[in-house]
């Protein structure tokens, strides 16, 4: 079986701007990979190269073993696809909009228990009466129901509130169980960080190399709370910012907090909580020390 | 799923543009007594011969001739020209650039349907409700002809040759329309390149020595005028001036196509 995605050398230039050179990226099967930069980064436009919405001035791009300059509308038949900058059509009514778009797929699928929360929607009325994030549930909507082997989502998460875009984790974990792959593009990366088996950062149309990655990921502060039952020496490079009064510690360790609390006595710690905001802090070091990028 | 979705865009625009021509025609038919008792008075104050010269037919001495002049003018060189141009830009304008502007063409052209048959589904829904409302109402024009107030005969034949004609001429606006709509990014750009080639092609028509190069010289009174009169057959009429119009509106969807193929989203 050929990987849902394999790209490697894709290049592609907008008149002066170059919006991705020598990129490449895989998914395999029934994986979640998170695809993170920042605006401009050339993400949505490898998307749409995927999709063959727009052509690669180079490289090589298979998604579920075909071209896309060749068998755009064969991988389009595979594929779901939720557009980063789009909008569903005012003058349907949701039910209207669900039916054009799914009309164009064979199968469908039920969603699970939690894509009810998610997708509760007042389908008989004028999309044009629906709020921004009740536009981008019916959009959500009209991408995950049809059965397809992969899911591209550009944004998905946009204009949700933090209970849907828990719901949203939730569908996406559990089309991954089914045996389906999801590249996943979004701004928030907490949500990546949590669902993606792995993440590619993207900066300036290249992609940052693993290396680069795991040395930023290693120079990472964090905070930890975490309480003792006894009294013990903390590693070398912790820094205490604060001792409460419930015996509490606040602490910043550098570099991978869990291997940090692995340094301590085993029977030492009785409650330890990590900051959970790691892949933004990373997102951020890349960001800032990549003028140019690896 | 989306020829449905086109028409359910353009269904309003079609029910009104049908209720327009059919409102143009039944006063014009019914007013035709009375225009007719006016006199030829009438025509000397139209400001150009040419339209002075469509007068002079319309009273001449012949009533049966006069009244078949009457309808090219009215069916055909009036209402459609006026009211089917107006319809073939107003429903053409969105085909693309309103899918651009709303930012839906995105959504759209991830569907597993190719640029070509998003295209065609669109072309084709509008043009057929451009049409179908030219022939229903020409021929709404013969038994509304025969009423005793009025009391002509109006051949249907000649009258389906001339909207043949006349529908051509407006999937030609259309392809023009469509062509714009697919190169601008939004519909009131469409609107206004479109409208400007279409009221500078109206000027150029009205003045009489360069009228002949006015697109409008391919759907006017010269036209519809011999067909109504029985002097112009459908071969006649298709070889000498319906062909040209359907080469341009062939040679229009063409470029409407390729460019919509290339166009960036």
């Amino acid at each position: 079986m050929s990987a849902p995605v394999s790209a490697r050398g894709v290049s592609r230039r907008f008149g002066e701007r170059q919006a991705l050179a020598d990129f490449g990226l895989e998914v395999g099967p029934a994986e979640i990979v998170g695809f993170v930069g920042p605006n401009g980064a050339g993400k949505s436009t490898f998307l749409r190269i995927l999709l063959g919405l727009v052509a690669r001035d180079a490289g090589d791009v298979r998604v579920l073993g075909l071209d896309p300059r060749r068998d755009d509308l064969a991988i389009r038949r595979r594929v779901a696809y939720l557009p980063g900058e789009t909008s569903v059509y005012a003058g349907m009514t949701g039910a209207e909009f669900l039916q054009f778009a799914l009309g164009f797929h064979p199968r469908t699928q039920e969603l699970p228990r939690q894509a009810t929360e998610l997708f509760e929607l007042p389908l008989a009325r004028r999309v044009r009466e629906y709020s921004a994030g009740m536009k981008q549930k019916l959009a959500l909507l009209a991408t995950l129901r049809p059965d397809v082997e992969l899911y591209v989502l550009d944004e998905p998460d946009r204009a949700l509130d933090a209970t849907a875009r828990l719901h949203l984790r939730e569908v996406l974990a559990w089309l991954r169980d089914a045996g389906k792959s999801v590249l996943l593009s979004s701004h928030h990366l907490a949500e990546v960080d949590a669902l993606a088996n792995r993440c590619v950062f993207l900066f300036a149309g290249r992609r940052i190399a693993e290396e680069r990655v795991a040395a930023a990921r290693a120079a990472l502060r964090h905070e930890v709370r975490l309480r003792l039952a006894t009294e013990v020496e903390l590693p070398d490079g912790t820094e205490l910012v604060e001792s409460l009064p419930d015996g509490t510690l606040r602490v910043v360790v550098t570099g991978a907090p869990l291997a940090w609390l692995a340094r301590l006595p085993g029977d030492s710690v009785l409650a330890a909580e990590v900051g959970a905001t790691r892949l933004e802090d990373l997102y951020r070091a890349l960001s800032l020390d990549e003028e140019a990028p690896a | 799923m989306i020829a449905l979705k086109t028409w359910r865009e353009v269904r309003g625009m079609t029910f009104a543009y049908t209720l327009l021509l059919e409102l143009l025609l039944i006063p014009a038919i019914i007013l035709w007594p009375d225009l007719r008792r006016a006199g030829a008075g009438i025509g000397e104050l139209l400001p150009a011969e040419f339209l002075r010269n469509i007068f002079r037919q319309v009273m001449s001495p012949d009533d049966d001739g006069a009244y078949l002049a009457y309808m090219a003018v009215q069916l055909f060189f009036k209402g459609v020209n006026v009211v089917g141009v107006a319809g073939a830009v107003l429903m053409g304008t969105g085909l693309v650039a309103r899918e651009r502007e709303n930012q839906t063409l995105e959504f759209l052209l991830a569907r597993p349907v190719s640029r070509s048959r998003i295209l065609a589904a669109k072309f084709g829904v509008v043009a057929v409700c451009l049409v179908v409302p030219i022939f229903l109402t020409s021929w709404s024009a013969v038994p509304l002809s025969a009423i005793p107030s009025v009391d002509h005969d109006l051949p249907f034949g000649r009258v389906t040759i001339a909207s043949f004609h006349n529908a051509c001429f407006v999937l030609l606006v259309l392809a023009g329309t469509t062509l714009c709509s697919v190169l601008s990014r939004t519909q009131v750009h469409t609107a206004f390149w479109i409208g400007a080639v279409i009221v500078a092609q109206v000027a150029i028509y009205f003045v009489q020595e360069i009228r002949k190069i006015s697109l409008f010289r391919l759907s006017d009174f010269d036209v519809y005028g011999p067909v109504m009169a029985g002097n112009t057959g459908f071969a006649q009429l298709f070889s000498e001036a319906t062909i040209w119009v359907l080469v341009g509106t062939a040679a229009l969807y063409f470029a409407a196509d390729r460019a919509f193929r290339r166009t960036p989203l």
